[in-house]
């Protein structure tokens, strides 16, 4: 028999089931919704989404003081786990270094200003991270401190991301 | 009602159109795009459990799971006009549920809102089989970047090429990001490189 602990990370999600069924039945909500749908004037839409913008900034805001100012119990081993810093597999490695490759070689197909002005965000997340990192030494049990860092790793990667992304087209029409 | 309660309620609503074959899904699909809010709900039944399936994953929540299965129909009810027979209902449909869950979490993101902790998720320590912290549960716990690649890519079968497309990543982003999903993963269940 095989020893469940061994069994591959992959085979274990290949096993788990791709369906699962709603705890309530969500019918009815779609049903009134779909059935009372006004059509709404570009206008009103545009509104709303500033409206709602403003909000979410404002609740931003109101977050991260509040957050910075309560949060003083340790996080558990779990999140500290999942928020360390980047691994060091191997295969992980060898993906990154493949995907900052790409973003160097469509960041060479940009004009020098919006190079530079890539570089020089690429530098500011770098240095956030480092500081973050440096902070995150003196205070381990710092959960605003782990976000943080996973923030700034995220940053990185949608940069590269973004890059890589727009200058697709220019690839296609060569 | 106890979460197994609900759990049982959930499989009998949809136990009675198991039976249903793909000519009765493409006569619903059909109906439905003409306007036929009845063929919509069989069409609901059929494909809710996928849904709301990839929702919780990419979520880890079951509320939230739940409002996006619940936006992601209506999402698909308003674009069924739009819906292209080259590409499979089931295909198109997931389509729409990753752009809503994302689009939800992009406004998540910036109030700020803090997950809670999973909830809603299979209940897989009866199999026994299970390393101490459930698979599911460390899936649900990981980075939303990483959780969704790993949630299509290793649950859902998706390629890199295909994850990338409906996540809007580069597809080396995509690889990036499995890689340190199943990292992550492997720490938190302590399990060694295969």
């Amino acid at each position: 028999m095989k020893d469940p602990a061994r069994e591959s990370l992959d085979a274990r999600l290949a096993k788990l089931p791709r369906d699962i069924v709603p705890p309530r039945y969500l019918w009815p909500s779609i049903e009134r919704e779909i059935e009372r749908q006004p059509l709404r004037t570009p206008q009103v839409v545009l509104a709303a989404a500033a409206s709602v913008a403003a909000l979410m900034i404002a609740g931003a805001v109101i977050w991260a003081v509040l957050h910075s100012r309560q949060v003083t119990s340790a996080p558990s081993a779990q999140s500290i786990a999942m928020s360390l810093d980047e691994p060091h597999d191997p295969g992980y490695l060898a993906a990154r270094a493949g995907l900052v490759d790409t973003f160097r070689e469509r960041l060479a197909m940009l004009d020098p200003p919006t190079r530079a002005k890539i570089e020089a965000n690429l530098a500011v997340i770098h240095q956030a991270r480092d500081d973050i990192r440096k902070a995150l030494a003196a205070d381990p049990n710092s959960p605003v401190l782990e976000e943080l860092l996973e923030s700034a790793w995220h940053d990185e990667f949608d940069l590269y991301d973004d890059v890589i992304r727009t200058t697709q087209p220019t690839l296609a029409r060569i | 009602m106890s979460a197994f309660a609900g759990s049982m309620v959930g499989t009998l609503q949809f136990r009675q159109f198991a039976a249903g074959s793909d000519s009765d899904t493409e006569a619903a699909i059909a109906a439905a795009v003409r306007g036929d809010v009845a063929a919509f709900e069989t069409i609901y039944r059929e494909f809710a459990p996928r849904i709301y399936g990839l929702c919780l994953r990419l979520t880890g929540q079951r509320e939230t799971a739940e409002d996006c299965t619940q936006d992601s129909f209506v999402a698909a009810w308003r674009s069924l006009g739009r819906f292209e027979r080259r590409s499979l209902f089931s295909t198109w449909l997931q389509r729409i549920a990753i752009r809503t869950v994302l689009a939800r979490r992009r406004g998540l993101r910036a109030s700020r809102e803090v997950a809670e902790p999973a909830g809603g998720l299979p209940d897989q320590a009866d199999h026994g089989t299970m390393p101490p912290i459930d698979l599911e549960r460390a899936i649900a716990a990981l980075p939303p970047g990483a959780r969704d690649v790993l949630v299509l890519v290793g649950i859902y079968g998706y390629s890199h090429d295909e994850a990338a497309s409906a996540l809007g990543l580069a597809e080396g982003t995509c690889k990036a990001q499995l890689h340190r999903a199943r990292e992550l993963l492997r720490a938190t269940l302590g399990l060694e490189e295969a």
